[in-house]
């Protein structure tokens, strides 16, 4: 048996943790940017009518009469309540794959003899008094089929928040209630064109034959068919596989004209991709930087460019990378737009035991290993001293562009002094 | 662009280390065989990191068991609360530092002193036991001041 453990609205929860008088009220948790929802509270979503996505500004006046709260995303603690939340699984169900920062999939091969449902009531009651953020656990055969379960947990068992799908009976009703657009992999895409096809649930869908569905859906689909009937086709990923590519990219918080500050924001964001580039031991070997002004200006004042560069010898060095990319900044920026974007991509990532040395190149085999040690310093410098304890002049320090995170909390499990506080009064 | 020469920990040829583990060359240490792990504070303190929070004391109503404002809290929230036990509790929508109690079916929270009633979980609209704190960190230095008067005064005598 799988199971898929998922906190519920997680980021909302993990500031109500530490901020009792979010509790009870609609609430939502910010994009980067402030821009528009990204988590909200069974109130938002069942009262105001508040979606993923909906615009900061629209949620304005809900504010202001009181009736919404909301928050920056603070990523830092976000991050923090979900370690607490994988180590207090792992105690329980040790075979564990960390989907996504709010999900977990565990393999449960190994509790053939226990009651399971009781265990996972268990391990969902720990989680809540552990660490205060509620979760609901769905338990099937399969990843697709534990993914339903977990839905189901969230919409029909809400006192346990756990559920169960054993027997056939329990599998074949878990399917008649679940729309075939909310199953795992199958999308809106399909989903419409199932519905359109007749196919309105999970259980109408497994129902159709075979071969149907491989030639509607490609093998994509044929996938999510056999693990709906209960055969493991998605293996457990005990390991995060290396990302291909690592790319880095914010809105600003108001337009840019001018070239510097461009720079600034393009810098800071190479630093941040080349410190996860070394984070996973590879070197890129190809970037891309882009600029873009916005989409929905007039068309005259509109423009996107890009330029991808190849780099002589494969490099994961963060003042290597804004050089070049600096470079390459300048040969798309055209003065006079009003940029809202600039990013990078580092492409080409390959492991950093496999670079051969460029012949021809500036950079000697023993520099390089003095570089790697030296970023290996720094980057273990900015984890234990905090974020940007050291960074390149090209970063800048004003950093007018950067984000907005207006209704940010305090860091209430990193940091020291901003732990909370307890009034013995 | 300047040159920095970086050296690896442990490789500078000056420094020659007085006491080092590895020296083959003689004897081996006697009690390499009883090596054990460092005393630390962190286990002494904590039963279960992923439940542990710290928290900061305003006020002065919890003083009679040595918790001044300031003070830093360890607050485990894998406790189950025992008679007796500090608690950070949640009333009013705000954080309290309060000893607990439990008598037949009804749960008290109290602070230090005989002037409060104790507060019973049904007298109150929303009434939650958040963590219990098994130990708290006093900054012995911040209270020098009091000794050196006390010492002074002494003097004078």
């Amino acid at each position: 048996m799988m199971a898929l453990i998922d906190s519920n609205n997680f980021y909302v929860s993990a500031e109500r943790v530490f901020q009792p008088e979010l509790r009870d009220k609609a609430g939502c948790v910010l994009s980067n940017n402030d821009g528009c929802a990204i988590s909200r509270s069974n109130e938002a979503k069942e009262q105001l009518g508040i979606r993923m996505g909906t615009p900061f500004f629209m949620m304005r006046e809900q504010h202001t009469s009181g009736k919404l709260w909301w928050r920056s995303s603070n990523y830092t603690l976000y991050q923090d309540m979900m370690r607490r939340i994988t180590q207090i699984v792992r105690d329980t169900f040790p075979d564990q794959e960390i989907y996504s920062i709010d999900e977990c999939f565990c393999d449960l091969a190994t509790f053939k003899h226990h009651d399971l449902e009781q265990v996972a009531i268990d391990l969902r009651r720990k989680i809540l008094q552990y660490t205060g953020v509620p979760v609901c656990i769905g338990i099937g055969a399969t990843k697709t089929l534990a993914k339903i379960a977990n839905k189901l947990a969230k919409k029909q068992h809400k006192t346990t928040g756990v559920y169960y799908m054993g027997t056939a009976a329990q599998i074949e009703q878990g399917l008649k209630d679940t729309e075939v657009d909310d199953v795992w992999g199958i999308g809106p895409r399909y989903g419409i064109k199932l519905i359109k096809a007749g196919v309105y649930t999970a259980y109408d869908f497994v129902n159709l034959p075979e071969d149907y569905v491989l030639k509607l859906m490609t093998i994509q689909g044929r996938r999510t068919y056999r693990e709906l009937k209960g055969l493991r086709c998605i293996p457990m990923e005990f390991e995060r596989p290396l990302k291909e590519g690592i790319s880095t990219a914010r809105s600003f918080n108001c337009m840019i004209t001018e070239r510097a500050p461009l720079e600034e924001a393009l810098a800071c964001y190479v630093a941040n991709a080349s410190q996860k580039l070394r984070a996973q031991k590879s070197v890129c070997a190809r970037f891309m930087v882009y600029a873009q002004t916005s989409q929905f200006v007039v068309e005259k004042d509109r423009y996107t460019n890009d330029i991808v560069v190849k780099l002589s010898q494969p490099t994961s060095d963060t003042g290597t990378l804004i050089t070049e990319a600096l470079k390459a900044l300048r040969r798309i920026y055209v003065k006079g737009y009003r940029y809202q974007k600039v990013g990078v991509e580092l492409r080409d990532l390959r492991p950093q035991s496999q670079v051969q040395s460029d012949l021809f190149g500036k950079v000697t085999v023993e520099k390089q290993d003095k570089l790697q040690l030296a970023m290996a310093a720094v980057d273990h410098i900015n984890k234990v001293q905090g974020r940007n304890t050291i960074v390149h002049g090209a970063m800048g320090f004003e950093k007018k562009w950067s984000m907005r995170q207006e209704f940010l909390s305090r860091r209430y499990t990193t940091r020291i002094e901003d732990v909370i506080v307890v009034k013995a009064i | 662009m300047k040159e920095i020469t970086l050296y690896k920990r442990g490789t500078a040829h000056t420094l020659i280390p007085l006491y080092a583990e590895a020296i083959h060359a003689g004897f081996e240490s006697p009690a390499a065989d009883y090596e054990e792990a460092r005393i630390d504070l962190n286990d002494y303190v904590s039963k279960y990191p992923a439940a542990t929070f710290f928290a900061r004391v305003t006020g002065e109503c919890m003083t009679g068991s040595g918790i001044y404002p300031n003070d830093l809290l360890v607050v485990d929230k894998s406790l189950t609360p025992q008679q007796g036990d500090i608690v950070v509790g949640i009333i009013d929508n705000e954080f309290i530092l309060r000893s607990y109690f439990k008598q037949g079916n009804k749960e008290y929270l109290m602070p230090d002193n005989n002037y409060f009633k104790p507060i019973e979980r049904s007298e109150v609209s929303h009434f939650e036991i958040w963590g219990v704190v098994p130990h708290s960190v006093l900054d012995q230095r911040r209270r020098n001041g009091a000794r050196i008067n006390r010492f002074e005064q002494a003097l004078r005598r």
